[in-house]
């Protein structure tokens, strides 16, 4: 095993957890300060900047501080660094401890903010909002560590030695599968333990409306927290989000370079969108099938285990097989590593049906079919669309399962702009990130069509 | 894959190519890491006496006979920092491999010999960046293209190591570069550029002026998507790596469309040619068929070598008859690398400057009007296979 690099793994994901950890602690105090419809549009903020690819981010910070970065004349600070790893996986997951620190305080109460009008600001945070949150950071924290650590492609883009590359190395030019496979217990062992840590957890989305008004928490907790809160959400916030969209948009060779990429690479654009959209489905319709089943904590190790070992895994179940080099093998290590999420989310969705409308529709003589499609699925639909659309963007993104597996002529976006920027900024990475987004919203778009074409049918009948 | 002109030795498992320049594919080689196998060959280069060297991603170089058996190797000497990567052989007969994460360029004698090293890292005229590949002229001068930091051709003099010329800058427009991968120099010393995220191929004269570009990003015959690689036969002809597209595609004279060998895959491949005649790549005896290709070796006997990533060397072989084109057959290796594949590029254009209407050999060249192929005079050692 080589102890240097599974060192350097362990400190960016160390650094990378306390950094997103405090931070998104933080933007959680400021969002807590909100009213509902800033507060919404914050949330929205955050969870786009979970969402956006990773490639998006590190292109615009590559193109910043890069070794022609714009900023580095001014900012002599070096992307390619351990330092530079740890920024980019930070502003990738900082949203992690403030979704879960958000439902944690789900169940605030005013009456236990107001109970004494002399704990503010710093007494208030160590004595009431603190325990209230501790154990859904604690959960954001192991979440983010294994995410860190099992993370592939922002290291190797900046040229930083971690762990998972290692394993990546000795599996495809070493061809030591045997050394691969025995050094790479660190990298299942910290997904295990962290399935130990969550198996309890209980996490929910947090209230977009909040359960105490922004008036009350902003003034509990006082004006300088909240001044000094609300600077590092803006700062965030722009660094994250707007920074990488607004460096996407206004470079004019981003668009330029569009036409060039659909003519010299349609079959990347496809097989990205088929991958996913064909995984996202599969793993919804696993879901319906099995969400009684008593898999949910299994499920997960496959997704908190690194891509590399993944893709690894299939092909040695797969090898001989006429699976084996085409594109079901990727759909299904995808299913495999993303039904987590789904599945989770699936059987959620169906264990709050509202089992008397079921009894009395039941009574009434539904069963089967007629039974899901009328009553248990209107009840779910919501749910599953955003389970099917969360798969959707994360096999969107995927490079380090599909690394290894993928067919010839299978090449997705991702894979593409992972190699492209192996060696630094690259203009045309922007026309593939472009395109990557509008992939990503494709879906919801179409969603809102369909749906305004029903409304508008239903009007008219 | 080794697409050959001459009647190269052909083994029973060689399957057809119905190709109007190339007559059957052998494989070299397997995956793995021992003698005779490779793991990511990244490219090739072939000596005088036309044995094959091939680096692959573990910094291993080995040496091929002709008919394709392993002869030697040696290791590069330093690897830590990243591997090999473009080879050519300069007029001394030496193997030159350029090193891009050492900023350096390695001569080796054929013997495995470290006869000459040189390169220094830095972005001033002369030092390298990130060297990518590299090819030499017939005067020793040799030619290095890197990008990153700068996109740019240097050309360094046989003597001295001196650098003696610099050319292009980061762009879309004649003469600027978006990752300039592969690099080669024909018989009149021009200079033709691989510019691979620009889907399209460029040429220099031999003081950096620029002269012509070819190709624009597609996937149909003349089109390229990210070629990474181009070698110039002494007929002028012209094969390209393409690693958008999983293929090789040849250039006439002209800089016309030949027709398309590959695709990605292991299937038999369509070769399309500019009369529509469509022909099928026959099966190859690996799992994997041309997925990605990265450089070419071109030599004066019509043989070309598209490695597989991972996998073996294929050889392609010529027709032992007239060739169908112009003068004589080249040799032409193209490696594959991952993620890297084989293409096609160029488009119709006017002829070249001094493009001479016999070859060095004697060969009567023809182009290819209005895109009929007419077969040459019987010259001596005209498609033959002589190299």
């Amino acid at each position: 095993m080589n102890l240097p690099l599974l060192l350097n793994s362990l400190i960016v994901s160390s650094l990378t957890t306390l950094l997103a950890g405090a931070m998104g602690f933080l933007v959680a105090l400021a969002l807590g300060t909100c009213e509902s419809r800033v507060r919404k549009l914050l949330l929205l903020a955050a969870v786009i900047a979970l969402v956006l690819p990773p490639f998006l981010v590190t292109n615009c910070w590559l193109e910043l501080l890069g070794n022609n970065g714009a900023w580095r004349g001014w900012l002599p600070l070096n992307i390619y660094s351990l330092g530079g790893t740890v920024w980019l996986l930070t502003l990738l997951t900082w949203p992690l401890t403030t979704l879960l620190t958000l439902s944690a305080w789900s169940r605030l109460e005013a009456p236990q903010l107001e109970a004494d009008s002399m704990i503010r600001g710093w007494p208030l945070i160590r004595g009431l909002l603190w325990p209230m949150a501790r154990g859904a950071v604690g959960q954001a924290a192991v979440l983010t560590f294994v995410l860190a650590l099992n993370n592939f492609a922002v290291p190797v883009i900046l040229q930083v030695r971690v762990f998972p590359e290692e394993l990546w190395l000795a599996f495809t030019t070493r061809l030591d599968e045997a050394g691969a496979w025995a050094a790479a217990w660190p990298l299942m062992v910290a997904p295990a333990l962290g399935l130990l840590l969550l198996r309890r957890a209980n996490v929910s989305w947090p209230n977009r409306d909040g359960a105490v008004s922004g008036e009350i928490f902003r003034r509990q907790l006082g004006r300088g927290w909240f001044l000094g809160c609300a600077v590092v959400t803006v700062l965030l916030l722009l660094l994250s989000v707007a920074l990488p969209l607004q460096q996407l948009a206004a470079s004019s060779r981003t668009w330029t370079e569009l036409p060039n990429l659909f003519r010299a690479a349609p079959d990347t654009i496809w097989n990205s969108f088929a991958f996913a959209a064909a995984t996202a489905s599969l793993c919804v319709v696993i879901g319906l099938v099995s969400w009684r089943l008593r898999i949910g904590l299994l499920l997960w190790l496959p997704f908190l285990v690194p891509g590399v070992l993944l893709g690894r895994s299939m092909i040695a179940l797969f090898k001989g097989t006429p699976v084996y080099g085409t594109a079901t093998l990727v759909v299904l290590a995808f299913a495999l590593r993303y039904l987590a999420l789904a599945w989770t989310a699936i059987a959620h969705a169906r264990s709050a049906v509202d089992r008397d409308v079921v009894d009395a529709a039941r009574v009434s003589g539904a069963s089967g079919w007629p039974l899901f499609r009328r009553i248990v699925w209107p009840q779910i639909a919501s749910q599953v669309a955003a389970a099917w659309y969360v798969t959707y963007l994360l096999c969107l993104w995927d490079v380090e399962t599909l690394v290894l597996i993928y067919p010839p002529g299978g090449e997705t976006l991702a894979l593409r702009i992972f190699n492209l920027l192996h060696y630094g900024h690259n203009a045309q990475v922007n026309a593939m990130c472009v395109t990557l987004l509008a992939l990503a919203v494709a879906p919801l778009a179409a969603w809102s069509a369909w749906r305004g074409w029903m409304s508008g049918r239903r009007m008219t009948q | 894959m080794v697409i050959s002109s001459p009647p190269a030795p052909r083994t029973p498992n060689s399957p057809d190519l119905h190709s109007r320049v190339f007559s059957h594919v052998e494989v070299i080689g397997a995956r793995g890491t021992g003698l005779g196998q490779f793991t990511k060959p990244r490219s090739l280069a072939l000596d005088r006496d036309d044995n094959l060297f091939v680096v692959d991603l573990t910094g291993r170089v080995q040496k091929f006979s002709p008919g394709g058996e392993v002869l030697s190797s040696w290791r590069m000497p330093e690897t830590d920092l990243g591997k090999p990567k473009g080879m050519c052989r300069d007029t001394n007969g030496n193997i030159v491999i350029v090193e891009p994460h050492y900023q350096r360029v390695n001569h080796f004698a054929p013997d495995g010999t470290l006869v000459e090293q040189w390169g220094a890292h830095g972005t001033n005229g002369g030092q390298l960046v990130l060297p990518r590949s590299v090819a030499a002229n017939r005067h020793g001068d040799i030619f290095v293209s890197e990008y990153t930091t700068v996109d740019r051709v240097q050309g360094f003099s046989a003597n001295g190591r001196k650098p003696i010329l610099l050319f292009g800058k980061p762009g879309t427009g004649n003469g600027e570069f978006n990752r300039a991968e592969g690099l080669d120099v024909d018989a009149q010393d021009r200079i033709y550029v691989a510019d691979s995220c620009n889907h399209r191929i460029q040429i220099f004269s031999r003081d950096g002026k620029w002269l012509k570009t070819y190709g624009k990003a597609g996937r149909g015959l003349g089109e390229l998507s990210y070629p990474f690689d181009v070698r110039v036969d002494r007929a002028g002809r012209q094969y390209v790596c393409e690693f958008g597209n999983s293929r090789i595609q040849v250039f006439g004279t002209n800089n016309e469309p030949l027709e398309i060998i590959g695709g990605p895959g292991e299937q038999a491949r369509t070769v399309q040619q500019p009369l529509g005649h469509r022909a099928r790549f026959a099966r190859q005896p690996v799992r994997r068929g041309c997925r990605e290709s990265s450089s070419a070796e071109a030599r004066g006997d019509a043989e070309a070598f598209l490695w597989n990533f991972g996998r073996a060397a294929n050889r392609l072989t010529p027709h032992p008859g007239p060739l169908p084109v112009e003068g004589r057959g080249s040799r032409v290796g193209c490696t594959s690398r991952f993620g890297r594949h084989c293409a096609a590029f160029g488009s119709f254009g006017p002829a070249l400057p001094d493009l001479p209407k016999r070859s060095e050999r004697g060969e009567t060249i023809c182009g290819i009007p209005n895109r009929s192929s007419r077969p040459l005079s019987p010259q001596r050692g005209e498609g033959r296979g002589e190299g």
